[in-house]
């Protein structure tokens, strides 16, 4: 028969699940219990709030649940126990006690909306365009295009206007601020201001196709003098190939399929399908946020981008491996 | 039992084997049908689930390309909704609703037919596309522009999914009409409203949800297809379409949809419930309004699937305070639920386990549900393994859980053998612990950052050790049902025999044979309060039991004939009209000879 | 005994069936109104959708389908009478009044064709075509019902006192009307009163 040792297993098993999930706690994850902004320390807040209150709620309800089943276990088989229907100031209570929680609840939570639907103003201003796989990013008023890294000056307040060229994308970077989609024919805004120095992790929130998991990003926040170096660097048209080896590259670049998608500033390169490529060796990744860029990796990527991204739309005809070399060494040299 | 009733004559027909189960319009059949179809969806859906899982348990593993991820988890997450939880549901409520009534069928047996027929048709066609050129892949609510656009690799994937669908809207559809008729009209002299067992006040509610819900994804899937199809531009920004149209038709439907898989199961709660503390539903009247309310307020929420797309502050606003607002009645429910048990006689069987855990667990989806309410903390959450904790949490650990614990409760009466309660615990805590260990990392993986519906993830984002856990708990699932299959093999073996009444419960399913005969009852006994057979039992209610003479609908090929011609006009839409006329051809001749042929 | 159906729910309830299937139907129709009342203006290229369409044939096709509803009432008052043979006749003129209907539409559809609105001309030919076809596809499948409740009644399946199949018949064919009264509003009148 089956008695209160049921039970016995519910405290080692959250013990066991607790230990299991503080394993799981780890610094290295882009979260948001670490925010870096005050859009997202906002956000950070209400949930803790929320916290709170539905550890609480938790803690009493199973509590009752729990207890109601235990401490009134069946004693012998013709117990009968008082046949009660209801009780109407039960009723009300527990009608009334949720509603103000809640209540409470969407307070704090249209008090933190206004703040965060409320443009700055100021700042900088970045448009992003989301394709299938891959961020196209522009600073329209500094004259800027890069894709898939982000760069901002810290304590100021940068305002995203986002669009979606293809299918629905979701723009996030947890750290710094909540999700905003980008949908075809709309422009959608978001904002936030960073408040740390350093480079945070943004990934694609909405499903997108084949390699929606590979189309992530980075946001660099930087000091203001620090981003006006990058700026002022990213202005220039492409550094021209100094060894004989990147010139063979550029000449294999400009005359393959490459110029059909890329765009390198200064060059017969124009194409719009792909990232812009002008200053690629100065990214910290490439691939959509999510392959470190050093030789090794490029040349893989080169040889076959799609083992390294399945599914993306840079579908090439096979390199040997001395254009993969030159290409190489022209694309390290575009800083 | 006393005299057995006599039963006229079904008229000039009468079929055996096979036969009698494809033209059966006998409610208790078509319910056997639903279940055992949502059990083999149950186990394809799962066996996606443990693929992905699979994949998931460790950074950068390479088991499947995202190309056949991305259809696992479409399908995984269209299976379960439409395939498994509401055909369970559709199951048990199209046995047991007319039992609990006293009546003998429902309104329409032969609509009641097609719907099973429907289903099982609708399921095999969505699965097929799995061997004929690639599954749907645009994930189970299908957000255009990405679904409303043909893909080279995939060409008829989601055409699959959006014909399948309408036909399972259809399926829907016929039994609901079928249970609010039932529901309002045929019920057992006494059986006033105020005393409707409240698996049938869930059910007429979820009823009236499928009609009104239905019909909105029944017009998006259209516009879907015929973008896809017909070069129209519903969803093609560029030509002036809006993919937002898409979203709001679709959860205009998906939203309520939820409460169609949770309402019954609720009901169903609140049934094995008072049974097994001895004591009555505490709050019957709070319960049945909090049910009718949910199901109102349940259509002015939709767009909290929506907070990130850039709407309006005060829209979301707006949509926030609603889907607040559902929570109240819910926990009207919950805390009327412990009550039932508060001072009862508690009698701690598998039926009971799954009510009491179905509480446990689905507290916890909802509170994770307030997160995901206010806004900003959305902003956070949406699209993250948080919302898929959430949605786990109600829809296994709330529904999946209540559908279990009847099918422990109601299995004796379907099949007059007892399912083994021992091993019935065994499956319940395997589950409990399996579910608790699968899903509820995944909201501490949501607030670390980890996106949905991504095949992989790098080594360095710190979610290896969390993905794990999860994939192990799915094993652990996994085993539960085998568990449970092996437990429903053994005792339709060499079961115990259940009596009428092996619980010695409350409601009028219990009052006739365990199974019952074709005609259901001999007897009704008289309906004095919600609980009428506890009222002969204990509190002295006198049954006359002199059997009533009974007539039975005729057995009809009409149902099958009309829901296979409209699934071979759905292939024909896929590949050759041609087909489509054939199948044209045969839904009207099932049309016609449904309408002509004697009903008896 | 009561009539054919003794599963206890008298004829009068059994109609609830179709109007709760009815007002299902008004959901899916005002969905597909929605998006056409959304989209009809937002057209890039294409045909111009304030002068394309023209009123003879839906006018007539009005005039149609309300005389079909007439009949459809005359047909359910004789076999109230238990005259089988005039609701058989009511019931057959109902349907070819359908069919009319549904050939109208097409010389319609073709006349629009040739002047380049396809469903792919332009997002008005998109939610055009999908609202005026699906409302032409259930007068279609309403004439086929209507034919087969003809075809019961001439071989003796209806009496005075049991008739249901051709009342529940008749609502879906007054709904049918309804809604294309709504559409000939929204879908014609409305463009003619705007823009003429």
């Amino acid at each position: 028969m089956h008695r209160s040792n049921d039970f016995k297993f519910i405290l080692p098993a959250m013990g066991a699940l607790a230990v299991l999930l503080l394993a799981g706690c780890s610094p290295d994850s882009p979260t948001w219990l670490n925010p870096a902004s005050p859009n997202a320390a906002k956000a950070t807040d209400l949930f803790n709030l929320i916290f709170l209150i539905s550890v609480a709620t938790f803690v009493l309800v199973e509590g009752l649940l729990l207890y109601s089943v235990i401490r009134f276990r069946r004693k012998s088989t013709d117990e009968m126990p008082t046949q009660i229907h209801g009780n109407t100031r039960l009723e009300i209570a527990w009608t009334v006690a949720p509603a103000l929680v809640l209540l409470v609840v969407f307070g704090f939570t249209w008090q933190t909306l206004n703040e965060l639907e409320t443009m700055p103003t100021g700042g900088v201003k970045v448009k992003v365009v989301g394709s299938q796989w891959w961020w196209h990013v522009e600073y329209p008023d500094l004259g800027v295009v890069t894709a898939n890294e982000i760069h901002v000056p810290v304590n100021q307040p940068v305002t995203f206007s986002l669009e979606g060229k293809d299918v629905i994308h979701s723009f996030w970077v947890p750290e710094l601020g909540g999700k905003r989609d980008l949908v075809p024919g709309k422009v959608n805004t978001t904002w936030f201001r960073p408040t740390k120095i350093g480079t945070f992790r943004g990934a694609c929130a909405e499903f997108c196709g084949s390699a929606h998991a590979n189309m992530r990003f980075t946001v660099v926040v930087q000091s203001q003098d620090d981003f006006n170096k990058w700026v002022a660097a990213q202005k220039q048209d492409a550094a021209a190939p100094v060894s004989d080896l990147a010139k063979q590259g550029e000449q294999e670049f400009v005359k393959g399929v490459c110029v059909a998608c890329h765009t390198i500033g200064g060059t017969a390169a124009k194409g719009t399908v792909g990232p812009n490529l002008t200053h690629f060796a100065a990214r910290k990744t490439f691939g959509g946020g999510i392959i470190e860029n050093n030789t090794e990796n490029l040349k893989a990527w080169l040889k076959n981008p799609q083992a390294l991204k399945p599914g993306n739309i840079m579908v090439i005809p096979k390199l040997t491996d001395t254009q993969v070399n030159a290409l190489v060494e022209y694309l390290n040299g575009l800083k | 039992m006393t005299t057995q009733a006599t039963t006229m004559p079904t008229g000039k027909r009468e079929y055996k084997g096979l036969m009698a189960w494809l033209t059966t319009v006998d409610h208790k059949r078509i319910g056997i049908l639903y279940i055992i179809a949502s059990v083999f969806f149950m186990l394809v859906g799962g066996i996606e689930a443990l693929i992905m899982r699979t994949q998931l348990a460790q950074s950068n593993l390479k088991l499947v390309n995202p190309e056949l991820y991305n259809q696992l988890f479409t399908m995984h997450g269209t299976t379960m909704v439409f395939l498994v939880i509401m055909p369970f549901l559709a199951g048990l409520g199209n046995y047991i609703v007319p039992l609990m009534i006293g009546a003998r069928d429902m309104a329409y047996p032969r609509i009641n037919a097609l719907g099973v027929w429907l289903l099982i048709l609708g399921g095999i066609f969505m699965n097929l596309s799995f061997m004929l050129g690639g599954a749907p892949d645009a994930g189970w609510f299908g957000y255009a522009p990405l679904s409303s656009i043909r893909t080279a690799g995939n060409p008829y994937g989601m055409d699959f999914w959006a014909l399948g669908l309408q036909i399972l809207g259809i399926s829907s559809i016929s039994a609901a009409v079928n249970f609010v008729v039932t529901i309002l009209w045929m019920r057992a002299p006494g059986m006033k409203m105020n005393r409707l067992p409240l698996f049938v006040w869930t059910t007429l509610v979820t009823a009236f949800l499928i009609l009104f819900a239905m019909p909105s994804i029944a017009a998006a899937l259209i516009l879907l297809f015929f973008d896809r199809n017909f070069g129209t531009f519903f969803f093609n920004a560029a030509q002036g379409g809006d993919p937002l149209l898409w979203q709001h038709l679709f959860w205009f439907f998906g939203h309520p949809e939820v409460y169609i898989m949770i309402l019954p199961a609720m009901g169903i709660v609140s049934e094995i419930l008072p049974v097994f503390s001895r004591k009555p539903l505490f709050g019957y009247a709070a319960i049945a309004y909090s049910s009718v309310a949910i199901g109102f307020i349940g259509f002015t929420v939709w767009a909290h699937h929506m907070f990130a797309v850039g709407l309006p502050p005060a829209i979301n606003a707006a949509f926030s305070f609603a889907s607040m607002i559902v929570a109240v009645p819910t926990a009207i429910k919950i805390f009327n639920w412990i009550a039932t048990i508060w001072g009862g006689s508690v009698n701690l069987k598998a039926p009971m386990y799954y009510a009491v855990g179905f509480i446990a667990l689905f507290v916890i989806g909802g509170l994770t549900g307030i997160y995901l309410a206010a806004v900003p903390v959305d902003f956070q959450l949406t699209d993250t393994y948080f919302v898929v904790g959430h949605l786990h949490y109600v829809l296994f650990g709330g529904s999946i859980f209540a559908i279990f614990g009847g099918i422990y409760y109601w299995f004796p009466k379907m099949t007059g053998k007892l399912l083994n309660d021992r091993t019935g615990v065994w499956q319940f805590w395997l589950q409990f612990i399996g579910m608790n260990l699968t899903f509820f990392p995944m909201h501490l993986l949501g607030i670390l950052g980890m996106p949905r519906r991504i095949y992989t993830y790098a080594g360095d984002l710190g979610w290896d050790t969390l993905n794990l856990v999860q994939t192990i708990g799915a094993y652990l699932i996994a085993v539960s049902v085998a568990v449970f299959l092996w437990n429903v093999y053994v005792s339709l073996k060499n079961g115990e025999k259940a009596s009428d009444d092996p619980w010695d419960a409350d409601t009028l399913e219990w009052a006739t044979s365990s199974p019952p005969p074709a005609h259901n009852f001999d007897s009704v006994p008289p309906v004095n309060s919600t609980r009428p057979l506890w009222d002969v039992k204990h509190a002295g209610v006198k049954w006359d039991k002199r059997a009533e003479s009974a007539h039975l609908p005729n057995p009809s090929y009409m149902p099958f004939v009309l829901a296979f011609g409209l699934t071979v006009v759905m292939f024909g839409l896929i590949y050759n009209p041609i087909i489509s006329l054939a199948g044209l051809v045969i839904f009207v001749a099932g049309f016609a000879g449904w309408v002509v042929e004697p009903v008896g | 005994m009561e009539a054919t159906h003794a599963y206890n729910i008298k004829d009068d309830h059994r109609k609830l069936g179709i109007w709760v299937f009815l007002a299902s139907e008004v959901i899916f129709f005002a969905a597909i109104i929605t998006a056409f009342i959304l989209y009809r203006e937002r057209s890039v290229g294409g045909p111009d959708p304030k002068h394309i369409l023209t009123l003879l044939i839906p006018t007539i096709n009005t005039f149609v389908l309300l005389i079909s509803s007439v009949t459809m009432v005359l047909a359910l008052q004789a076999i109230k009478e238990a005259d089988r043979a005039a609701t058989w006749r009511w019931l057959v003129v109902t349907a070819a009044l359908g069919a009319t209907f549904v050939s109208l539409k097409g010389t319609e559809y073709s006349h629009l064709f040739a002047e380049g609105l396809t469903p792919s001309a332009n997002i008005f030919g998109s939610v055009y075509f999908t609202l005026t076809g699906f409302h032409a596809a259930h007068v279609l499948i309403g004439v086929v019902w209507l034919l087969a409740v003809a075809a019961k009644t001439i071989r003796g399946g209806f009496s005075a006192d049991n008739y249901l199949p051709v009342e529940i018949v008749g609502l879906y064919w007054h709904f049918v009307d309804l809604v294309w009264v709504a559409i000939f509003m929204i879908v014609y009148l409305l463009e003619q009163l705007k823009f003429a």
